[in-house]
């Protein structure tokens, strides 16, 4: 097989669904836009926020792959070099929907930071501050999305990473860890302005860790029943559905902790985050959303026999997909929407946009992978196990 | 029950894999395997099903998450309700931890137990390696010769040719035991013995409990009485530690209570110009609030003699009481603030001590209000109605 | 190009099984040496120093310590953390790591999992004194009682403790000895005749090494991973609700669950190298705990001592982000105010130090890991001590501001549960296998299966 036959394995009609989702949804958002211009910004930001968070969720499982040195993954390693790939897309894009939107946020009106004590606010969020550093965190994302992705494709077939490989890595994760989590305070924290919670960043963080391993999984099935037959195995699959439960409990965990503290204690600027939002019409979805992310793929995922069947796997990596757009949508919309939720043709066409311009992009990064050429492919089909083993 | 079989000794876990799957091949009845350590991937290589120990574990998990949700929420909100900082009766997100504790707790333990049933192990179970050198480095197949046509001399050769060590038939005795027979019938019948003596004390232990009926009338035992009887004297009774004999004691005198200002002057008109020649009114006439509380302190506890005016025509003094001399006219006009604040503090021939009543604050205002009345333009319109 | 890894061996010498077992049982039935013996009474010594201040501080009263109306708590419960944490590495080295597959567990994870059973033990003392009379603790147990119905308050984090602590130490206890359990059948095989075989014979269960049984054995043991995974996690982040829980600037912050448990983990690797850097000098093991063992122990402390860093900026960040007076004040009463140095002595050892581990050099020099690894247990301990009196010592009220200094009662105690530990650890190195020989064996031969395999067709 070569690489057209990624191309070909997803099948005309689904890239013509594809391309149909993301016309129909760019319509929607252009006709939301005039309609309610209001609700227009913010599902951008939600689209643009979901769609950074699955490149550098692919950028973060290269980098745990390039540290521990496990292996087991690299029959499919094409999926999380082409979701890091879609970086590079996506992180312009996110940044024209933050400099458009600053005069958007709550503290860009005169007088929303005036108490003594919010000095540092007042300086941290100067509207140029926030632009520049917007800018910064998305480009060296950027950059090393490039690097780090490019590293991972020369890669030796079933040889371990290089060693420039695990420093490029090893770089990511510090740098990550340090963006990320002022990226989410700027962006998405600040919503809020007089709301803040130590956890936010990394209950993102299980946010994106999930959600890129669904996608994963989703992708890696999907492989499996065209031209990675034989790299994806049964193993494989436990192993993802494994690792996806596992990642869906830590999601849990932090969501716990941030919820259970703020409620306990009941400080009034911190609980009036979880006030509005447990109250109402968003209080349906607010317990959706743990039911969806976690309650729901908990149950299925704990037989074995589900984390082996590419069906099962395939329905919970939907619905954690969803859940993920579900989590984003009620850290932003509550901020800027008010007292009830609402569904109209921004959200759904900036849904749909997101369907079907990511999918698009991820099939056409997927089309750049080395490891699809044949010559790999014939090295990698039946050695299966040389992956399923730890190193020794 | 006892069942003839082929024991095969191996060195090395590459030969006993190889061995398996010969012995599978050539479809003959493995009976069991002995080995050092967990071989990966023999239970795949022998065919075997998963454990279902799982269901326990699942089982085990679920009952201590139940139990310790409902006892949370049956102590907390149906049994013992208490506000703990106005959190309601059923605290589910507080409740999480413990009914986590408790579901880890029950899951674990009941899988140890159950492999403890299934496998047959029990603390003190005597047993003998099936090969020596089971628990070192040596491997041991058990082959079952499950009927007559098993031939032994072709199924010798085809684990020899696997690397096989050793090679021989042996009788075993129980299915999961390569032990031989249980231990001596002397002991067993001992063991018996102790078990109906055991059996005998347990019976005449609830017979007992059934036959002695509770007195409700007599307290129970207390073996540690803690807070229930409180080794504390009560205030009103005698004392055998204090001279006096009596627990709550006066206060050492001269002691301040809390927020009060000592005030060294003794109850005598000498002692009342003194204080006129030392003491000031730390409020000014300009201190419009303090006048104000000066005005509500004089209305209340001053008009019912000195009048609304201060002229000594209250309704007591009208009722016949002697009436107080003017405060706007004559003596009061010409003594100074510390001299009035002595004179209310402590009285003066029919005016009662006012230190009871009155704050030191509240005295200096009413003084405050009396040097008002005392000017010209004092407004008379304060006027106490009959 | 890529020039793929080849690791060495994880076990060195070229063991067969029957060396893993000759070795590994080799300092249970030879007598104690010189260095056993003078380190044992040097531990059991300060360990009747402890129990000396303990009795004394019962029988006297909590009044012995330096606790005041204002820092209600300090010593007992910086302790009690401090102790907890050492425990957390034992855990995830014998679970964590065995889920993810990583076979280099194998060597450490017995002593790592004895360590925490110790360290809990040593943890669970401070709660218990510092309830003043230690002999009715079972009152923390919701039992039906004639007390009017009057049950434990399920609403205080405090009480999650109890559960939490008392699960993680029997879960551990279990854990440990269900993987004791083989090992205990071969030592028992091996021993002469005595109550000490009869000892080990009646602990082992009656394990003949059937596959039968191991087939089971080895699904309980995932469970069993598969259960302490979660709890691990559970019982720290319970630990940190015991602050978090609180409205006090500094305890109150929604991050500290993850960061304590981070904290934990951090510094109980650190407690693990401490340990097996001397004990494998001491028993003999170097063959067994080798640079495979000591370098992702390395990589693991600076992972987790960075994640740690992250969450003292975070915390300092978000402080000045709230625009809340107190919060900002806590920070900087922590940075600048009088036990600011405390502050900078946890930042020195817990952030800064273990950056060196960042360099492959030092990884493999044994002496300056070793002192890292110590200097980690300083800071740790002081990061516990400056997050409960910092925040304590300077509250709402500037009329009760006020200095808290630990009395020498106090230290005693602390000392005694140093003591404790290390008497109970030297015992374990003396009485049981110090490794899993079965897991080791598993590990070696499954190698050299697949080895002969590749080359027999």
């Amino acid at each position: 097989m070569n690489r057209e036959a990624v191309y070909s394995c997803a099948s005309p009609k689904a890239v013509r669904l594809l391309w149909a989702s993301a016309l129909l949804g760019g319509l929607a958002l252009a006709l939301g836009g005039v309609l309610q211009p209001q609700r227009l910004w913010p599902n951008l930001l939600l689209l643009g926020f979901l769609a950074v968070g699955f490149g550098l969720g692919g950028l973060l499982q290269i980098a745990f792959r390039d540290l521990t040195g496990a292996r087991w993954s690299d029959g499919f390693r094409c999926v999380r070099e082409a979701l890091g790939a879609t970086l590079p897309w996506t992180a312009p894009i996110l940044a024209a929907i933050l400099i458009a939107g600053v005069a958007s946020y709550p503290w860009y009106r005169p007088g929303m930071l005036a108490e003594e004590t919010d000095w540092f606010k007042r300086g941290w969020l100067e509207p140029e501050f926030f632009t520049v550093r917007a800018i910064s965190y998305l480009a060296i994302w950027m950059i090393f999305a490039l690097a780090m992705v490019r590293a991972s494709r020369r890669e030796a077939a079933p040889g371990g990473p290089t060693r420039a490989g695990v420093r490029l890595s090893a770089a990511f994760l510090v740098v990550f860890s340090l963006t990320f989590w002022l990226a989410g305070t700027d962006w998405i924290m600040s919503l809020e302005p007089h709301w803040c919670s130590t956890a936010f960043a990394v209950y993102n963080f299980g946010g994106i860790l999930s959600s890129s391993l669904a996608a994963i999984t989703l992708a890696a099935v999907w492989l499996q029943r065209g031209p990675l037959k034989n790299a994806v195995t049964r193993e494989h699959l436990r192993d993802l559905g494994t690792l996806l439960l596992g990642f869906s409990c830590f999601w849990m965990y932090i969501w716990f902790c941030q919820y259970m503290l703020i409620w306990y204690t009941n400080v009034p600027e911190e609980a009036a985050y979880y006030a509005s939002r447990t109250h109402g019409l968003w209080a349906p979805l607010f317990y959706a959303n743990v039911a969806i992310n976690w309650a729901i793929p908990f149950a299925v995922l704990l037989p074995r026999a589900s984390k082996e069947s590419g069906g099962i796997l395939v329905k919970v990596s939907l619905l954690v997909l969803a859940g993920r757009w579900l989590d984003v949508y009620l850290m932003i919309l509550p901020s800027t929407n008010g007292d009830a939720p609402a569904i109209g043709f921004c959200e759904l066409g900036a849904f749909a946009l997101g369907v079907g311009a990511g999918g698009l992009l991820f099939l056409q990064a997927l089309r750049k992978s080395r490891q699809l050429s044949t010559r790999e492919l014939s090295c990698h089909a039946g050695d299966a196990p040389v992956c399923a083993e730890a190193p020794r | 029950m006892s069942k003839r079989t082929l024991v095969a000794v191996f060195e090395h876990e590459a030969d006993l894999m190889r061995a398996v799957a010969a012995v599978r091949a050539a479809d003959l009845k493995i009976d069991d395997v002995y080995a050092p350590y967990a071989v990966h991937g023999l239970d795949r290589a022998l065919g075997w099903r998963p454990s279902r120990l799982g269901w326990a574990c699942a089982l085990g998990g679920m009952s201590g998450a139940i139990f310790m949700l409902w006892l949370q929420w049956w102590t907390s909100a149906v049994s013992w309700p208490l506000n703990v900082g106005g959190k309601p009766w059923n605290s589910l997100p507080a409740f999480v931890p413990v009914a986590f504790e408790g579901m880890v707790l029950a899951a674990g333990l009941t899988t140890v137990f159950a492999l403890l049933a299934v496998a047959r192990l029990r603390p003190g179970k005597k047993t003998r390696p099936i090969v020596p050198g089971v628990a070192d480095d040596r491997f041991a197949l058990v082959l079952e010769e499950a009927d007559a046509a098993f031939d032994a001399a072709a199924a010798s050769k085809l684990l020899r040719n696997c690397r096989a060590v050793e090679v021989s038939e042996r009788v075993l005795e129980d299915e999961f035991s390569p032990l031989g027979a249980p231990a001596g019938a002397a002991r067993t019948r001992l063991r018996r013995r102790l078990n109906y003596l055991l059996l005998l004390l347990l019976a005449v232990v609830v017979a007992m409990v059934f036959l002695t009926l509770p007195d409700p009338s007599r307290p129970n035992r207390e073996f540690f009485p803690d807070m229930a009887h409180s080794p504390a004297y009560s205030s009103a009774s005698a004392n055998p530690n204090f001279p006096d004999g009596k627990t709550l004691q006066s206060p050492v005198p001269g002691v301040l209570t809390q927020g009060q200002s000592p005030l060294h002057y003794d109850a005598t008109d000498a002692e009342a110009l003194r204080a006129g020649r030392e003491l000031r009114n730390p409020f000014s006439a300009k201190d419009a609030k303090a006048g104000a509380r000066g005005a509500l302190v004089f209305q209340t506890y001053c008009t019912p003699c000195h009048g609304g005016g201060g002229l000594g025509d209250g309704a007591v003094a009208l009722r016949g009481y002697p009436a107080p001399p003017s405060l706007v006219t004559g003596d009061t006009t010409k003594m100074p603030d510390g001299q009035l604040f002595h004179i209310i503090t402590y009285g003066r021939v029919n005016m009662p001590a006012q230190s009871g009543l009155l704050s030191p604050e509240d005295r200096w205002a009413a003084i405050l209000h009396i040097r008002s009345l005392q000017t010209p333009t004092a407004p008379k319109s304060i006027e106490a109605k009959p | 190009m890529a020039e793929a890894h080849h690791p060495p061996p994880l076990v060195a010498g070229n063991k067969s099984s029957a060396d893993v077992t000759r070795d590994i049982c080799a300092p249970l039935e030879r007598g104690p040496t010189g260095w056993w013996w003078s380190a044992f009474l040097t531990s059991a010594s300060v360990l009747a120093l402890g129990a000396a201040a303990v009795a004394y501080q019962v029988a006297t009263g909590i009044g012995t310590w330096g606790l005041n109306r204002t820092v209600g708590w300090a010593f007992d419960i910086t302790n009690f953390v401090f102790w907890i944490g050492i425990g957390h590495a034992g855990t995830l080295i014998s679970a964590i790591l065995f889920l993810f597959r990583q076979q280099w567990r194998t060597s450490v994870n017995r002593s790592a999992e004895a360590m925490t059973i110790f360290a809990v033990m040593c943890a669970g003392l401070f709660p218990l004194i510092h309830m003043g009379r230690p002999w009715l603790a079972y009152w923390v147990v919701p039992y039906p009682n004639f007390r009017g119905p009057l049950w434990v308050n399920f609403r205080s984090a405090l009480m999650w403790d109890v559960f939490a602590i008392s699960t993680y130490f029997t879960i551990s206890l279990v854990f440990w000895y269900v993987g004791l359990i083989p090992d205990l059948a071969t030592a028992s095989a091996r021993a002469r005749p005595g109550w000490r075989r009869r000892l080990l014979e009646f602990f082992s269960l009656g394990w003949n090494g059937s596959y039968r049984t191991w087939h089971r054995y080895e699904l309980v043991y995932l469970l069993l991973a598969g259960l302490a995974t979660p709890l691990v996690v559970s019982v720290h982040t319970v630990v940190s609700f015991d602050f978090a829980t609180a409205v006090l600037p500094g305890w109150h912050t929604t991050v500290l669950p993850p960061y304590f448990v981070a904290g934990a983990i951090f510094s109980g690797m650190a407690m693990v190298l401490t340990l097996m850097l001397v004990a494998r000098k001491v028993m003999g093991l170097e063959d067994y705990i080798t640079q495979r063992h000591i370098d992702p122990m390395c990589k693991l402390t600076l992972l987790t001592g960075s994640i740690v860093g992250l969450a003292y900026l975070v915390e300092l960040f978000t402080a000045l982000y709230s625009g809340n007076a107190y919060e900002q004040f806590a920070a900087m009463n922590r940075l600048w105010g009088p036990y600011g140095w405390c502050y900078w002595v946890m930042i020195g050892c817990n952030v800064a130090v273990p950056q060196l581990l960042w360099f492959p050099r030092i990884r493999r020099a044994l002496p300056a890991v070793f002192v890292i690894s110590v200097l980690v247990n300083v800071g740790m301990w002081f990061e516990r001590f400056v997050i409960i009196v910092t925040s304590l010592h300077r509250d709402f009220l500037p009329s009760s501001w006020t200095m808290y200094l630990p009395t020498s009662v106090e230290l005693a105690t602390l000392a005694g549960s140093f003591g404790l530990f290390f008497t109970c650890f030297l015992l374990f190195c003396r009485f049981l296998p110090m490794i899993a020989m079965g897991e080791v064996k598993g590990v070696l031969e499954h190698g050299r299966g697949n080895v002969a395999e590749e080359v027999a067709p």
